[in-house]
């Protein structure tokens, strides 16, 4: 039986590891993430190094390299609080007041470039946010991206700054912005397959869906059957299928999708239903689609992304059909239940 | 159970036993945690729609495809709950009977058979709130006392039923309970069989109380059925505390209580359940809260009630939330806290103040079908009484007081008052009430159909039909704007009848086309095929009955009336003649088959056997078959539907039995058909009644004749009885009676020797139509008039009433507008011949044979009156007369018109020799 100084020693170890893990960066991960060296969902240390494809913690004399895809945030020792702040905000959906902490964050953590890059990215990628629903900021969320790119070239945000920036661009139909953009994010080892993706987007909007199916059956047949890459991209040939008018067939192809996800996963199944709705829409069905979106509604709200998006859509359909006090009762759903959605800011229509 | 846990927890069960995928379209694995959403957002249009989808989904594997009855006949309880028109509500309650039992009796071992049978069950229910509800609306002292009687019954039906399968739950349950290892999967179905008894037995409870409810507050039956509720919910809450089962009966616990008076306790049991934290627990807590403010008003805390009110209403802001029968229970004990704290003292402010708040909460209470909709109109009148119909009034009115106003005019019923304050209202709407134009234009065509405006009702519902077809109220505004058209048309016949019929069709056409899978078009479709029928248009008919959707609850109708159109093409044939024969008899066929496949369809959807529609059905099958010559079938068919009666009373049941009596006449059935006569007599009216009779009477005719023929005098007696009780009931009968009936009633009895009866019958007879200025008017009516006063005068003579006789022939000789007819002459020579009056008889019989010798052919009855002449003379002892004269006719006319007449002659001769 160990004496008792040696079981005193022993405590006051474990609480010397614990202050000094209290006053570390902690990496949080990604849900479900499949990295291995971390300790209850997040690695704890001292951030040494940050690139797009990967963050260098420190402890001691150990060095853990975190791929950047299975970060989802990263609390930094002595960050100021208005970074914090900007993240509450921000969550809330309170746009303005986010922003408006993240700037303060970036002044307040002079010296400490990756809390500012951390804030400057929070605060575009917000910013990025409300283009998509405001076409008057548009102008304002790619000067704020392109600034931060150019600002911080080789930083862990970059394929995320790149990508948010693309889906701006690809918004507001500066297609030959987009182009540019994405060749750029496809150099990045780690933005490749996000650029292909976007990439076909891009085709599909700019009027070569043909080129975009193509292009999105070469990258899926890479990808591994029933992988969630495969699935994006199949939805995303679905809407490419909608821009060529191939209605039949992008239904299809998401009903095959839907069939083929587990019923529970909501985050396929909603995404596979909003794109199914979308399709039977542009197919001039629209009450095929509103059973679609409803889908979404009466199943699968717990998708916080795309349950509003599918209730905006509810809403502009039944207020089509006529169905006026239905129509009314989503548009208060929608402002009730996500004030600060860009769906529920969105113009009608 | 709250909605969003309920559907929680049927997604996560459905997914636990998903059955294998589609082959395309709809995801089986979610098919029905998706109706569940939306059965519980209340939107049945889609459900139903979604229900037609999975039916016609080609790849749909069991057990969903075998659960499909069972998902319809819950979602039409779900609806008929919330619907507010009663008379749909009683119709889906009917087709979710018929569709619930139906699954019950085809899978009584699945588990779902007995969540079925408790679903019948809340449907006897909700069939009791109906009653309840026609009860409030009935202004019939009688009629709402039947009312109550009716939902007493069927609130009482529930709870038993109710009894029942939570009995059979219970036993299901024991059977499973004990302990499982975890992942057993019988664990689920045991869990699912206690949610499903708890289910049943506190909705027995609630059965009960509402059975109370049905009594007046001072009955002395109400207070043992409280008891019996509060007992059962008692122990509910005892045995499941914690549970939202135990929850629900500690809410109704406390409903009892009040009921006794305890409201003490009931506040107890109330705020205990509001203080539950659980969000999920929404919608319990907002009965809990509505029958807390009702207890804090029965304590007089009319503060406390009105402030609660208001919490509830920024609490439950949802819009099925505030529409529910709580939220405007609510609205009701709201406007009456506020009213009980006005006095005379109050301030004239904050009366004003007051006023506003009462009328405003009560407004959305006096437009739903509702137990408190009589008592908020009372309670509104004395705030708003209705003296703003001076136009002037109206004048002075914002936009939004008129549509309040016409709103609460139509829920009183004062349509002339709506009429007005909505005409006034649309004049009133700018840019900003441009969304709630159409509903006041709609509200105003309802308005002016009620008011029987009907061309008004017509123009402003069919603007909405046609020019806002993507309205969600454009499809009833199509069908009202029909229905105003049909009134136009029945309204007056010299009016423009046709042009009704051509916008009918018209408007019918569009409603069809625009939104073809709505009921609307369905209704439309059918009238549309009646009319097209009725113009003998039968391939446009057959078309638009064909075209009724296969899930249309009219479905069965069309297909009946189909089986008739068919029926009446193959008639319409036959009249053409042989050319046209194989059609007819192909037609004919096509008929019978679909009348035959629908009336088996109707068996099989559980159709009751008093049902109108099974009942007109099985009719028009009958007269098809015995018609085509197979009355054997018809018999068949029809016998085993008539001995299952119960009532013998209806048109339904009087066109059946129609049906019945014409099989047993053309297979000779003499005695039945009398039997099936006199049960058609009690049954009402009917359309055939008169072609019947002639049938019937042709037959017992003919039996008489094979009778007497056959030498047997006691059946001929007893036949001949028959055959004068008969025409007696045949005169009597005051439904499908006609001129013509009479008439060849009171012949027959003239027949038979009945001379009183059939004086009674003519004097009615002639009575009645010389009084009737539309039958004056037809034509032919003075020689049908005169054939009825021949045969009065022929009554009385032999009754040996010879003097009427003779006033009654006189008259007839005397009035100009019978000169021309040789009726009378021939009723006053029988006359004279009763009379024995030979001499005068001779004359008049040479008389009447010279009035007709210029015809040619000569008619029978020149050959007669000679013939008549030569009698009268042979009387006289003057046989040389008589033979001469004989001989003479016989000489110029061999043949004498006939064999019969020449046999009399040739009789005659013999007998002067």
């Amino acid at each position: 039986m160990p004496s008792i100084h040696t079981r005193l020693a022993a405590v006051a170890l474990a609480g010397l590891l614990v202050a000094a893990q209290a006053r570390a960066d902690v990496v949080q991960l990604i849900p479900g993430s499949t990295f291995k060296q971390a300790q209850g969902g997040a690695v704890r240390g001292t951030v040494t190094a940050e690139t797009p494809a990967e963050v260098t913690v420190s402890l001691g004399a150990t060095t853990i390299v975190v791929p950047t895809d299975q970060i989802e945030s990263i609390e930094y020792q002595g960050q100021p609080a208005a970074m914090q702040l900007g993240r509450t905000n921000a969550d809330a959906g309170r746009v303005e007041e986010a922003v408006a902490q993240y700037q303060k964050a970036a002044t307040e953590a002079a010296g400490k470039p990756f809390v500012v890059e951390a804030a400057r990215f929070g605060e575009a990628s917000l910013l990025a946010g409300e283009a998509l629903a405001e076409p008057g900021r548009v102008k304002d969320a790619v000067s704020r991206l392109t600034a931060f790119l150019q600002a911080h070239p080789r930083g862990r945000h970059v394929v995320a700054a790149r990508e948010a920036l693309a889906r701006v661009q690809l918004n507001a139909q500066d297609f030959k912005g987009a182009e540019a953009n994405l060749a750029e994010l496809a150099k990045l080892p780690a933005g490749a397959d996000r650029a292909a993706v976007l990439k076909a987007r891009l085709l599909a909007k700019s009027g070569d869906p043909q080129a975009a199916v193509d292009e999105l059956d070469r990258l899926a047949a890479a990808a591994p059957e029933g992988s969630p890459r495969r699935v994006e991209l199949e939805l995303v040939k679905a809407e490419a299928l909608v821009a060529a008018s191939r209605y039949d067939e992008s239904e299809t192809l998401v009903r095959q999708v839907i069939a083929a996800a587990p019923a529970e996963d909501f985050a396929v199944q909603s995404r596979a239903y909003n794109a199914l709705g979308d399709c039977l829409a542009a197919a001039a069905k629209p009450k095929d689609a509103l059973m679609a979106y409803l889908h979404v509604d009466l199943l699968y709200a717990k998708d916080k992304q795309e349950h509003p998006r599918a209730l905006r859509r509810i809403e502009e359909l039944f207020r089509k059909m006529g169905q006026l006090p239905r129509a009314d009762e989503y548009e208060r759903r929608l402002k009730q239940e996500y004030p600060n959605s860009p769906w529920a800011r969105r113009a009608q229509g | 159970m709250p909605r969003r846990r309920a559907a929680g927890l049927a997604l996560s069960l459905l997914l636990l036993t998903a059955p294998g995928l589609a082959t395309a379209g709809e995801d089986p694995r979610t098919a029905a945690a998706f109706l569940l959403g939306l059965r519980e957002r209340g939107y049945f249009d889609l459900a139903s729609e979604y229900l037609e989808r999975l039916r016609g989904a080609p790849g749909l594997g069991e057990p969903l495809k075998g659960m499909l009855d069972y998902h319809e006949g819950r979602m039409l309880v779900d609806e008929a709950s919330r619907t507010v028109d009663l008379a749909r509500r009683r119709e889906l309650l009917d087709r979710a009977a018929a569709r619930l039992e139906a699954f019950a009796k085809e899978r009584p071992d699945d588990a779902e058979a007995m969540e079925a049978l408790v679903e019948v069950a809340r449907g006897q229910a909700e069939r009791g709130h109906l009653a309840r509800l026609v009860a409030e609306d009935a202004q019939d002292p009688e009629k709402k006392q039947d009312k109550l009687d009716e939902a007493r019954a069927h609130f009482r039906e529930a709870a038993e039923a109710y009894e029942r399968c939570a009995e059979r739950l219970d036993a299901a349950y024991q059977a499973l309970a004990g302990f499982k290892e975890r992942g057993d999967p019988r664990i689920e179905q045991r869990d699912r069989l206690r949610n499903s008894m708890l289910d049943a037995r506190l909705k027995r409870g609630i059965a009960l109380y509402e059975e109370a409810q049905t009594y007046p507050s001072d009955a002395a039956e109400r207070g043992p059925i409280i008891d019996k509720a509060l007992e059962l919910f008692d122990a509910m809450e005892k045995g499941y505390r914690g549970t939202t089962a135990g929850m629900l009966a500690q809410m109704y616990r406390g409903k009892c209580f009040e009921e006794q008076g305890k409201i003490g306790e009931a506040i107890g049991d109330y705020r205990a359940l509001m203080g539950q934290p659980d969000e999920r627990l929404r919608d319990l807590k907002r009965h809990v809260s509505y029958f807390y403010i009702i207890a804090l008003a029965k304590r007089e805390q009319f503060a406390l009630a009105a402030d609660e009110a208001v919490r509830w209403f920024q609490i439950h802001d949802r819009r099925e939330e505030r529409d529910s029968v709580e939220g405007l229970g609510v609205a009701y004990e709201l406007a009456r806290a506020i009213d009980a704290q006005v006095t005379p003292e109050t301030p004239k402010a904050e009366k004003d103040q007051a006023s506003k708040r009462i009328v405003e909460a009560l407004a959305p209470v006096v437009r739903a079908p509702s137990r408190f909709k009589n008592d908020a109109l009372d309670l509104l009148r004395k705030y708003r009484p209705s003296t703003a119909f001076q136009p002037s009034e109206i004048a002075r009115l914002s936009f939004d007081e008129t549509t309040g106003q016409a709103e609460e005019a139509l829920a009183a019923r004062e349509w002339d008052r709506a009429v007005a304050l909505l005409r006034a209202a649309l004049g009133k709407a700018g840019p900003r009430q441009a969304d709630r134009v159409n509903r006041l234009r709609y509200d105003l065509g309802f308005a002016c159909y009620m008011n029987k405006q009907y061309p008004e009702a017509e123009v402003v519902a069919g603007h909405l039909a046609r020019r806002h077809s993507t309205w969600e109220l454009a499809p009833p505004a199509a069908a009202l704007a029909l229905q105003a058209i049909f009134e136009q048309y029945q309204a007056s016949r010299a009016a423009d009848r046709a042009g009704d019929l051509e916008r009918y069709l018209d408007l019918a056409k569009f409603t069809a086309a625009t939104w073809p899978e709505r009921e609307e078009a369905d209704d439309a479709r059918i009238v549309m095929g009646q009319i097209h029928q009725g113009r003998g248009e039968y391939d446009l008919a057959l078309a638009d009955f064909a075209a009724v959707r296969e899930r249309s609850p009219r479905r069965l109708e069309a297909q009946t009336r189909l089986g008739g159109a068919h029926w009446a093409r193959s008639l319409a044939l036959a009249r053409e003649g042989e050319a046209r024969r194989a059609e007819a008899e192909a037609e004919a066929a096509e008929a019978v088959a679909i009348l035959r496949r629908t009336l088996d369809d109707r068996k099989a959807a559980g159709a009751a056997t008093g049902d109108v529609g099974f009942l007109g059905n099985a009719a028009d099958l009958g007269a098809a078959l015995t018609e085509s010559g197979k009355a054997d079938e018809a018999i068949a068919v029809l016998k085993p539907i008539v001995e299952a009666q119960a009532a013998g009373t209806g048109p339904a049941h009087g066109r059946l039995m129609e049906a019945y009596l014409l099989a047993q006449i053309n297979t000779g059935q003499v005695e039945p058909a009398i039997a099936s006569m006199r049960a058609l007599e009690q049954s009402g009216e009917g359309s055939n009644r008169a072609r019947l009779y002639f049938k019937l009477g042709r037959l017992l005719e003919a039996e008489l004749d094979r009778l007497a023929k056959a030498d047997q005098p006691q059946k001929l007696a007893e036949m001949k009885k028959s055959f004068r009780s008969f025409l007696m009931a045949l005169a009597e009968s005051e439904d499908g009676q006609s001129f013509d009936s009479l008439h060849w009633a009171a012949g027959g009895l003239l027949s038979l020797g009945a001379g009183a009866e059939a004086e009674g019958v003519l004097r009615e007879l002639i009575e009645d139509s010389e009084g009737n200025a539309e039958f004056m008017g037809q034509p032919g009516a003075v020689e049908r008039l005169l054939r009825a006063k021949v045969k009065l005068a022929e009554a009385l003579r032999i009754q040996k009433k010879f003097d009427p006789a003779a006033s009654v022939i006189d008259e007839l000789t005397t009035d100009p507008r019978y000169s021309r007819y040789i009726d009378p002459l021939i009723a006053k020579g029988e006359l004279l011949d009763a009379r024995e009056d030979w001499r005068a008889a001779c004359a008049h019989w040479q008389d009447v044979a010279q009035k007709l010798s210029r015809a040619r052919p000569r008619p029978e009855a020149y050959f007669d009156a000679w013939y008549r002449a030569a009698v009268a003379y042979a009387k006289q002892g003057q046989t040389a007369r008589a033979r001469q004269t004989l001989t003479a006719v016989t000489r110029l006319n061999p043949t004498l018109g006939g064999p019969a007449m020449k046999k009399k002659y040739d009789d005659l001769l013999a007998t002067l020799k």
